[in-house]
């Protein structure tokens, strides 16, 4: 074996082996080259968890500034407020959930599923170089993920899917906002104030978003000058009835109207640029909403076959 | 050539990379190890060996970096395998000629070597930008940025790579190197 590395020409069909595979056909590539990175990762992901831990450690993701006295006055009375209206919504998911248990058998293909069951995973893998990129998780199929698994943090800020081909002890989350994901390409949000404590899948103003990369997206909005600012910069997108994602996802925030631009082919609509208020690479852990097989959107990537585009 | 020593540095530096090296991030640029290690195994290993060392590093990040072909994750063999081979076979004319023992030659070789592998890196992704359904790592944004970035990240790595280079210099005798060329 070291004798036939010896000769210069074994290098040289190597690397044209490595020349011809690096500009084969993607889809050539697809069945094998995942299953084979899983096989030769397998040793390196212990390793890799022990080092996130580290970095979790060393350098913690920052949290938000500490808010003023004024800032804290009105987070006291918010909160006050709140508790308020939640003992009212309360007694009215009290009464919601009489009625639901009597119309479970009607129950909407749209109805956001609340069967999911929260669980922590550990970043193990970037892209070397700090490229983003879908990333390596350290939970797999054993744990309950199953392709399209929603990942969140901070509890509603949406940070991806789980990507196919999960593996038993390992799988891929690729962030929102990656062009070559379909899921990504068009997604259906809702824009809603940014003082606006309703969160939900139908609140606010619909709009389609295109990812444009950098963790920004793009989208048309019908611009109506009687009504005033329909939409302001720092408002929230939260992804919609997108039928691209499990219904874990909608609701979620996408992230943050950072752009308001006027548009010369269509004066009646501007064109609204939304930021991610993110950095999925930069993640040490996230959190999955499992879901159980038969409740999983496993026909998610058949509902996006059919329909072409989410 | 020690391959037992070589397979444990690769692992580390593998690991270092992909995990810990997300510590030493000033904004979107993360060095890497990986260019130290194949700048010193081209300093140090005979020539063969060096280009099969360089091979197995490149293919080893290779399928550390997933991309996604219809929201499916693959792997590409090739962008960092031929980028290193090509790295290696820039610097071994050079090794002649330089002092691999001052630490600063690691910091200028480890930078041109990844701005070597960035070339061969983003030619490769560009090629298959054209294809169907397939999108440059870079998404949407241009080539010219993500060279950018990569320039950051190959000055970046020859900064790291000034007192990495001095250790594993210190490391040579572990290594087993039948002639070795470091000086």
């Amino acid at each position: 074996m070291t004798r036939l590395l010896q000769t210069d020409r074994v290098l040289l069909i190597t690397t044209l082996v490595v020349l011809l595979l690096s500009i084969a056909p993607t889809r050539w590539l697809v069945p094998w080259t995942a299953d084979l990175g899983s096989i030769i990762q397998l040793p390196l992901t212990p390793l890799g968890h022990a080092a996130s831990g580290v970095v979790a450690y060393v350098r913690p993701t920052p949290t938000e500034a500490v808010p003023s006295l004024s800032e804290l006055a009105r987070i006291i009375e918010e909160r006050d407020a709140f508790r308020g209206r939640w003992h009212a919504a309360r007694l009215q998911v009290e009464q919601l959930e009489k009625e639901l248990t009597q119309v479970q058998g009607a129950r909407s293909a749209f109805g956001v599923s609340s069967d999911w069951t929260p669980r922590n995973a550990v970043v193990v893998r970037h892209a070397p170089g700090g490229v983003s990129g879908p990333l390596q998780l350290n939970v797999g199929s054993r744990q309950g993920v199953l392709p399209g698994t929603v990942a969140v943090v901070d509890g509603d800020q949406l940070v991806g899917r789980i990507a196919d081909d999960v593996s038993l002890l390992s799988s891929t989350l690729i962030p929102i906002g990656i062009t070559s994901d379909p899921t990504s390409r068009d997604l259906l949000a809702r824009i809603t104030p940014a003082d606006d404590p309703t969160i939900g899948a139908d609140v606010g103003e619909s709009i389609r978003l295109k990812s444009i990369g950098g963790g920004r997206f793009e989208g048309l909005i019908a611009w109506d000058t009687r009504k005033g600012d329909a939409v302001t910069l720092g408002d929230q997108v939260r992804l919609a009835r997108d039928r691209a994602w499990q219904p874990t996802a909608w609701g979620m925030l996408i992230g943050t109207v950072a752009e308001i631009q006027s548009t010369d082919e269509n004066p009646l609509r501007k064109r609204i640029i939304v930021e991610t208020l993110l950095y999925p690479e930069r993640l040490p852990t996230v959190t999955l909403k499992l879901q159980a097989p038969s409740n999983a959107s496993t026909d998610v990537r058949t509902a996006v076959e059919a329909e072409g585009t989410p | 050539m020690r391959i037992g020593v070589f397979i444990f540095f690769l692992v580390c530096v593998v690991v270092l990379d992909t995990s810990l090296m997300e510590m030493l991030r000033i904004g979107g640029t993360v060095p890497g190890l990986a260019g130290t290690l194949a700048v010193f195994l081209v300093l140090a290993a005979p020539r063969r060996n060096a280009l099969w060392a360089c091979l197995a590093i490149g293919l080893l990040l290779d399928f550390n970096v997933d991309a996604l072909y219809v929201g499916r994750p693959y792997h590409l063999i090739g962008p960092y395998t031929l980028g290193f081979l090509f790295g290696a076979n820039l610097i071994l004319p050079l090794r002649s000629m330089v002092f691999s023992r001052n630490p600063l030659t690691f910091g200028l070789l480890t930078a041109l070597f990844l701005m070597a592998v960035s070339i061969v890196y983003l030619a490769l992704w560009q090629i298959r930008g054209h294809y169907e359904g397939s999108v440059p790592i870079w998404g949407e944004d241009s080539a010219v940025g993500a060279f950018g970035m990569l320039l950051l990240w190959a000055l970046y790595s020859g900064a790291i790579a000034i007192p990495i280079g001095w250790l594993l210099v210190r490391t040579t005798p572990v290594w087993g190197f039948a002639g070795s060329t470091i000086r």
